[in-house]
């Protein structure tokens, strides 16, 4: 009876050959998200290249003063006769960088605390979920807004910000996950073979908790460069970068919006809506992937 | 010397007033290259005896009397660094329900290195892997799929995977608690074939829990029977389900609770009742109210193991004469 087992030879299962970029391509919502997504990353990282003016270059004489679009300034010009176009080219670089990095002190510290509290459970687990629970409840944007005031206005601070303060409710989803793992056989069975905690939770939790973290991950992307933006509107935003919070900003203080000059307030208002929209559909549909209940729903 | 050498051990769940005596008192003895089976109810403290051995018992159970020699060396009060170093190297484990310990999301080479990788510290991972696709063959599954899933794989193949895992560190005493069950009959038969002509190939030795006692009857050179956390009946195969052999009437009883194909067709003798409350304290024979020879004695004194032949014992009043 022994080897015959060429008879199980693998077969190719068509369903596990698909990538996860493929399968998000096969849904409508991720594919208008990751088209989406990949356009804005095209924009902010080519777009400042290749156009030639100098987003912080002021206008020569008051004629050059909140231009409504033109052959030359695409996007029109603003109160001190900057080009709207190239400021909505590198603003796009502040919002896409506060929200990755930003994104990523979140998921490490919200993974780390969400796999720490579920693996270990007892007493760690009370101190770190009162923490989390201190977090989640604390109303973010005046904290934001408090803690920006107090530790300066330049944009690492503003990352940082953002990032310890949107890490709660990953540590959570994580926790609980974490908690059913715990309880499958495999981790009792790798404990007896003498793995240590490190090694269970290397090898056996962070990859069952991967494709919620990145599910996660990319909806607090959204989040951030929303939060990003308002910070950088009501002017707590790094007064030496051009975001399309500080453009809104600039554009309200100027009384751009009174004076009917939507080149200067439509855009950034577009590109933050268009982005946060991105990564929202993209994570919605990562979501459904990892988690079939979800995949018949819509 | 016996390569294990159980004394007098008891195991209690819990402590105190509430607590559970689940292994009473219990020897047990496993010599090189021998396969010894372990068989009684749910609940008599089988697995906990075992896994008493290489000490994975949970948190709330606690060995209170008794040494576990293995090889000469007391294991019932290592720590659990020493005990690290028996696992695996000399005593592995098939754990029950082996059908959801492999993880869904490891590959199988994977989970077979990874007792090797732990233990073995010096040795890297693509030699860890090259042993794993070794046992997988061992165990007669081609050597390509270690890099399969566990979902992959069928039921006897899983289970043949967790044997491969137990002989990765070329242990000495392999513990297969209850190894074939919830596999259909023809795979549980080639497990058990499987695991006999390892164990001439590795040398092992063997402690195979089932309640299955025609498994342990074709399988194990000697069998022990346990009852509420107590030995029975021990004895080789021979001695304990033979024909006009078993000494105990536990066993006598369990026997009668499976059909025989060699007689003629009639319902089956169950044992009515339950096994005793082993939370509280007992006075007498356990299995006493269960018993249909019993007599006054059983209910009030204790039975010892009494001598019937050179390996045969049983704890009954009735058998073997004086006490």
């Amino acid at each position: 009876m022994t080897t015959n087992s060429n008879d199980f030879e693998l077969r190719e299962a068509p369903e596990t050959q698909l990538s996860i970029l493929g399968k998000i391509w096969q849904d409508r919502m991720g594919r208008i998200g990751l088209l989406m997504t990949v356009s804005v990353f095209t924009i902010s990282i080519i777009g400042p290249m290749i156009w030639p003016f100098d987003p912080a270059a002021v206008g020569a004489d008051a004629s050059s003063i909140l231009q409504p679009p033109n052959s030359q300034n695409w996007l029109g010009t603003d109160e001190l006769g900057r080009d709207v176009f190239s400021q909505f080219l590198q603003g796009s670089r502040v919002s896409l960088l506060v929200g990755v990095t930003a994104t990523i002190i979140a998921t490490v510290i919200g993974a780390g605390i969400g796999i720490s509290s579920g693996y270990f459970m007892g007493r760690l687990d009370t101190v770190l979920m009162a923490i989390t629970d201190f977090f989640l409840v604390v109303p973010s944007l005046p904290l934001m807004i408090a803690m920006g005031s107090i530790f300066g206005q330049n944009l690492t601070v503003i990352i940082l910000i953002i990032g310890v303060l949107s890490w709660p409710r990953n540590a959570r989803i994580i926790r609980s996950q974490t908690l059913s793992l715990r309880e499958r056989k495999f981790v009792p069975r790798a404990k007896s073979l003498g793995a240590t905690d490190l090694r269970i939770i290397r090898k056996h939790m962070i990859p069952h908790v991967l494709p919620l973290v990145v599910a996660n991950t990319i909806l607090v992307v959204a989040g951030a460069i929303l939060a990003e933006a308002t910070l950088a509107f009501i002017g707590l935003g790094d007064p030496d970068r051009i975001s399309w919070g500080s453009m809104l900003h600039f554009a309200f203080a100027s009384g751009a919006i009174g004076r009917g000059a939507w080149w200067y307030f439509m855009p950034p208002g577009l590109g933050i809506l268009a982005i946060v929209l991105a990564f929202t559909l993209l994570g919605h549909s990562f979501d459904r992937i990892n988690n079939p209940r979800l995949r018949d729903a819509a | 010397m016996n390569l294990l050498e159980v004394k007098n051990l008891s195991v209690q769940y819990g402590s105190g007033q509430g607590g559970v005596l689940a292994v009473d008192g219990v020897d047990l003895s496993v010599g090189v290259g021998e396969f010894v089976g372990l068989a009684g109810e749910s609940g008599c403290g089988k697995t906990t005896l075992a896994m008493a051995i290489p000490n994975l018992l949970p948190k709330y159970a606690s060995i209170t009397t008794g040494t576990i020699e293995f090889e000469g060396q007391d294991l019932s009060n290592k720590s659990e660094s020493e005990l690290n170093e028996v696992r695996w190297r000399d005593i592995s484990v098939i754990f029950q329900g082996a059908l959801n310990a492999l993880n869904p999301v490891a590959t199988i080479g994977n989970q077979i290195a990874e007792p090797i990788l732990i233990h073995e510290p010096g040795t890297s991972h693509d030699a860890a892997i090259t042993r794993a696709k070794e046992l997988l063959e061992a165990v007669g599954i081609s050597a390509s799929r270690s890099s399969s899933y566990s979902h992959e794989f069928s039921g006897g193949m899983r289970q043949r995977v967790m044997i491969a895992m137990a002989l990765a560190c070329r242990p000495k005493l392999v513990i297969a608690d209850e190894p074939i069950t919830a596999l259909d009959v023809m795979t549980q038969a080639q497990i058990l074939e499987l695991l006999r002509s390892l164990s001439e190939t590795f040398n092992l030795s063997m402690l195979l829990i089932s309640h299955d006692l025609s498994v342990l009857a074709e399988t194990c050179d000697r069998v022990q029977i346990m009852y509420a956390g107590k030995v029975a009946e021990v004895g080789t195969a021979d001695d304990v389900f033979g024909e006009q052999n078993s000494a105990h009437p536990y066993t006598q009883r369990l026997l009668k609770s499976y059909p025989n194909i060699h007689q003629e067709r009639k319902f089956i003798d169950g044992i009515p009742g339950y096994p005793p409350d082993l939370s509280k304290s007992h006075a007498g024979c356990r299995f006493a109210e269960r018993c249909t020879v019993s007599v006054e004695k059983c209910f009030t004194d204790e039975p010892e193991l009494a001598v019937i032949s050179e390996l045969h014992r049983s704890a009954c009043h009735l058998v073997g004469g004086s006490k």
